[in-house]
């Protein structure tokens, strides 16, 4: 899955998943460029703010095994002392756990 | 139980807190004469460049997802609207104004912000995806709920690092906490200043109703949404409130707050991007 990152947190060895185009349309680097530090610089004087990224993890996406998230919803259960009553709430607690999860991997 | 500090001195203190700054102010002025056109108010934001660039920076956020196609303030109001640039105006006064903050706490300032903003951040996503066409004060609304803990901090630090070990100590919510060694409720005290700086009323009201999510008992859409977003920013853990609790949703929010199924899941990654876009550079000092 592509994922857009600000130039500024853009790093070297990033894949360009879409061309960088500029506000008068024309492209400034096309995609599937593997980014240099030259290329961030010159994109920061253009003023360009963002860029949609190759995500490193598309080809196997990180697997957060069940048990490391029943551990990561364990641990919030123990903080809310509630329990969802209803869809919004259970997903609200599911994704929060699945974040603190990939967060643990150090994803 | 004695009180850590009078109450008539911690309302004193609201009221001798500063004011905005001059530029909110010529801003007001401006926005509330109805001859008043957009390059009136670009002028008065333009006299404070540091302001400009960040509401520059802002307008071409994800936050609104413009993506580097906003050019001078002028444009910003033609895009986000005229009200939004003053909320956001309004947004950098009031984190400039609380940056200074001393804590003697296990709370930092800057990790109340982070939580604010990430709220802030939700709060509009919540309105987007139930279709609120005026989605004007939802950014603010979500950044300024908790201003009331800031003010704490700032105009009584040390008996609010009391109060905050003592929530801590007793397992109990800040509210309750603050009640019994204060007298007063950080969202009293919010609205209280929210008052004397004159800010919107919808935002008066999140300030002071967040917690319960309600008015009076009634569903408001933006209250609603500003309550969900706190619960959910606390439980993703952005910044930190301080609370080690995590709060139940008010189940009457849910007949406002109606959001389509998958929204939780689906944004967590536009969440998390768009929070770690804004905290740098609306907390980044000048």
């Amino acid at each position: 899955m592509p994922q857009i990152v600000a130039v500024d947190n853009a790093n070297e060895g990033m894949i360009l998943a879409e061309p960088v185009v500029n506000s008068m349309g024309q492209t400034l680097l096309p995609s599937g460029v593997e980014l240099k530090s030259s290329h961030i610089r010159i994109l920061k004087t253009w003023n360009v703010r963002t860029l949609t990224i190759k995500n490193e993890d598309s080809e196997e996406e990180v697997e957060v095994s069940s048990e490391l998230l029943e551990i990561a919803k364990e641990s919030l259960l123990r903080r809310m002392k509630w329990s969802p009553r209803n869809a919004a709430e259970q997903e609200m607690l599911n994704a929060s756990a699945l974040y603190h999860a990939k967060l643990t991997l150090g994803n | 139980m004695d009180k850590l500090i009078q109450l008539n001195d911690i309302l004193l203190k609201v009221q001798e807190f500063p004011t905005l700054p001059t530029i909110y102010v010529a801003l007001m002025d401006v926005m509330a004469n109805p001859r008043s056109t957009a390059n009136h108010v670009a002028e008065i934001i333009a006299q404070d460049q540091a302001s400009a660039a960040k509401i520059l920076r802002v307008a071409n956020s994800s936050i609104y997802g413009f993506h580097g196609r906003i050019n001078n303030i002028s444009q910003a109001i033609v895009f986000i609207g005229f009200d939004e640039v003053k909320n956001l105006v309004t947004a950098l006064s009031i984190i400039n104004l609380f940056q200074k903050v001393n804590v003697h706490s296990d709370i930092n300032p800057v990790n109340l912000w982070k939580h604010s903003i990430a709220v802030g951040i939700i709060t509009r996503m919540l309105g987007q995806h139930l279709g609120v066409k005026d989605l004007e004060n939802y950014f603010l609304a979500g950044i300024l709920h908790d201003i009331g803990k800031l003010l704490f901090f700032k105009i009584i630090p040390e008996a609010y690092s009391e109060v905050v070990s003592y929530a801590i100590l007793n397992n109990m919510t800040f509210r309750e906490a603050e009640q019994k060694k204060l007298g007063i409720t950080h969202t009293v005290a919010g609205e209280l200043l929210a008052e004397k700086w004159k800010l919107p009323q919808q935002i008066k009201q999140c300030i002071r109703y967040h917690n319960i999510g309600l008015i009076d008992g009634k569903p408001n859409q933006l209250v609603s949404c500003v309550h969900v977003a706190n619960i959910f920013a606390t439980m993703l853990g952005f910044g930190t409130t301080g609370d080690e609790v995590i709060q139940e949703p008010n189940l009457g929010v849910w007949q406002s707050v109606k959001i389509p199924e998958g929204f939780f899941m689906s944004s967590l990654q536009k969440i998390l991007f768009t929070y770690e876009e804004s905290i740098e550079f609306l907390l980044k000092s000048n």
